[in-house]
């Protein structure tokens, strides 16, 4: 509005078309879910039991495994980006995985490996009596398997594409590789970091399918969003429908809050 | 902080191979408290000198040793990694740190050697003010001039109280305004550092300028080396015969005159009026013409001299001038024949004022 007449590229009409069709892919649903909201009874349904303890449980879950993806994340995008070790390749892929594998069979892997008869599980719980599955630490667990994918792609890429200078000149100034990740690295990373951040905690927002074979679906206990939302839709639709437009609220929310500048454009 | 009381002198023979072919074998005997500048073409391995040395790339073979401590040894598996080395350097492209404003930028270096980071900041801002950069001491580096990054980066490598210091094509990011500045700088604070200094440089005007001791290096291999009197007096390839022969002469203007260091009762005339004071000029040796009589017209500065040598350079010969103005002058050898001119013969040399570079000292 201040910045004066720009002149803009005409649309041309198959880009106009097809554009409008993709966009129709998202907004239908979107509508068809508001429709079908029960307005007058939403705030009861909001406020019930149910939805109350999926929603804490959700947030808490999700932002766990958010911060469990940073912490880890982090260091292995640096060992695939900067080091040379055998099988870097291998991880790598490996690494990867949980982003196309459907979420059930990740969360059968994680039932293998750590559940009550699992791999680690077992003896993880003859010595110390911690059980993963069907608690909410295992729906962090679940949680962080499928997110952190998210975090060492983007990160990794930006380590890739990082201008080696600062780091150099760092090192020539006297600081240990510790520091220079410390006070280089990270700091130039801060863009890459925010992105990573908010797809896993969006990913693990969203997860369904390893939290239920894995963490299973008791009420309180390990009952996120998503699956107090499949677990209605049998029973009760309205509720279902209020449910997902709480998922549909605090995602937005989050989006815009932590986004801003895409909104604002 | 002004250096180690300590000086070490850096010896080096580097030799490192790229994928593509080039090798890198060169000796260096640096001495402490000398600045030697490494002077070559693009290509000649001027950056892969830098790296070697600041344990940015390891040796193939060959080794580096700074006063008693070996920093490279491949042969005996020794490698001193960078931050370890105390080896400053300068960077063409300033490399500081965007998101840490001046005083930061300048403390990392002692504050990566473990000091607190109260102490870090007071050593930075005697840098800071001994640089004169107070008034840009909160910036960040986006907010700098390309001339006021430099500084800060050489303010910063300096304030890691290296025990020696390699600069890396400082100037070449400049412009022309800015690179005297900066050159006047460096001439001012290289001498903190007691241990040897190492200037990179493609540009001849900084290498005889701020160096004590020239290298030329030329594929890799040191081609020639001494002070820029010897180079120029005995280039031994024909890109150091270019280099000598941009006759580099020291002296002064004033008010559009150039008076010689070397003869003061003698003086040109130079083009522009922005340049004053110490300065060293360059005369390019076919910017010079010979005849054989007192000449006509245009060109105002013309001197009588004499021929000292002419030695066959391919399709030109490279006369030389006797006083008051001892220039090297390339003539075709057509020219050559034409005028007859041979050693101990008396000549007029012309030179338009347009032609003589002077840049600030």
């Amino acid at each position: 509005m201040t910045s004066g007449r720009r002149l803009r590229p005409s649309v041309p009409w198959p880009i106009a078309v097809l554009g409008a069709v993709g966009a129709l892919v998202f907004v239908v649903p979107l509508l068809g879910l508001v429709s079908r909201t029960p307005w007058s009874r939403l705030g009861s349904l909001v406020t019930g039991p149910v939805v109350g303890d999926a929603l804490r449980l959700s947030v808490i879950t999700s932002t766990a495994a958010a911060i469990a993806s940073l912490v880890f994340g982090v260091p292995l995008a640096w060992l695939l980006a900067r080091s040379e070790w055998p099988g870097r390749g291998l991880v790598r892929a490996v690494v990867t995985l949980p982003m196309v594998l459907p979420p059930v069979v990740g969360g059968a892997a994680l039932l293998f490996a750590l559940g009550r008869r699992g791999l680690v599980g077992e003896p993880l719980e003859a010595t110390t009596g911690f059980l993963l599955p069907f608690s909410i630490w295992g729906v962090i667990v679940a949680n962080t398997f499928v997110a952190m994918p998210f975090l060492v792609v983007s990160v990794e890429s930006a380590l890739d594409a990082m201008d080696p200078g600062p780091e150099e000149a760092a090192a020539t100034l006297g600081a240990s590789p510790l520091t220079v990740f410390r006070r280089v690295t990270l700091p130039q990373l801060a863009p890459a970091l925010r992105a990573g951040v908010l797809l896993a905690w969006a990913r693990a927002l969203g997860e369904f399918g390893a939290t239920v074979t894995f963490a299973g679906n008791l009420q309180g206990r390990t009952q996120t969003l998503p699956l107090a939302v499949f677990v209605a839709l049998e029973s009760d639709r309205d509720t279902a429908v209020a449910i997902s437009l709480v998922l549909v609220a605090v995602s937005l929310v989050v989006l815009v809050s932590t986004r801003e500048r895409w909104w604002r454009r | 902080m002004t250096g180690h009381l300590e000086r070490k002198r850096l010896d080096a023979r580097l030799v490192v191979e790229h994928g593509d072919g080039f090798r890198l074998d060169l000796a260096l005997d640096l001495e402490p408290g000398v600045t030697t500048a490494l002077l070559g073409p693009n290509g000649a391995g001027k950056s892969t000198t830098v790296r070697a040395l600041a344990g940015l790339r390891g040796l193939d073979a060959g080794h580096i040793q700074l006063g008693d401590r070996v920093l490279d040894d491949p042969e005996n598996g020794v490698f001193v990694p960078p931050h370890r080395r105390r080896i400053g350097v300068v960077f063409q492209q300033h490399q500081l740190f965007d998101h840490l404003d001046v005083v930061d930028n300048v403390a990392f270096g002692p504050a990566s050697l473990g000091l607190g980071r109260r102490a870090a900041r007071s050593v930075a801002d005697d840098w800071i003010e001994r640089f004169g950069l107070r008034p840009l001491a909160g910036r960040r580096p986006a907010e700098l001039s390309g001339g006021q990054a430099q500084q800060v980066a050489l303010a910063r490598t300096l304030a890691a109280d290296p025990e020696a210091v390699l600069l890396d094509e400082p100037l070449a990011a400049l412009d022309v305004a800015t690179r005297a500045r900066f050159r006047r700088l460096l001439a001012d604070h290289l001498g903190d550092v007691g241990g040897p200094r190492v200037l990179i440089t493609h540009d001849p005007t900084d290498a005889f300028l701020l160096a004590d001791h020239l290298v030329v290096i030329e594929d890799g291999r040191v081609r020639q080396q001494g002070t820029g009197d010897e180079i120029r007096r005995h280039p031994t390839t024909p890109y150091v015969a270019a280099l000598a022969g941009r006759n580099l002469v020291p002296g002064t203007v004033r008010d559009g005159q150039l008076q010689l260091d070397a003869e003061p009762t003698f003086s040109l005339q130079v083009a522009g009026s922005a340049t004053s004071g110490r300065v060293l000029a360059t005369i390019h040796p076919n910017a010079v013409a010979l005849h054989a009589r007192a000449p006509e017209g245009s060109p105002r500065n013309v001197w009588r001299t004499r021929i000292a040598a002419s030695e066959p350079l391919g399709d030109t010969v490279r006369v030389s001038l006797e006083g008051p103005l001892p220039l090297g002058v390339d003539v075709t050898v057509e020219s050559h024949e034409r005028l007859g001119l041979g050693v101990g013969m008396e000549v007029w040399a012309s030179v338009k004022a347009t032609e003589i570079m002077v840049a600030p000292a």
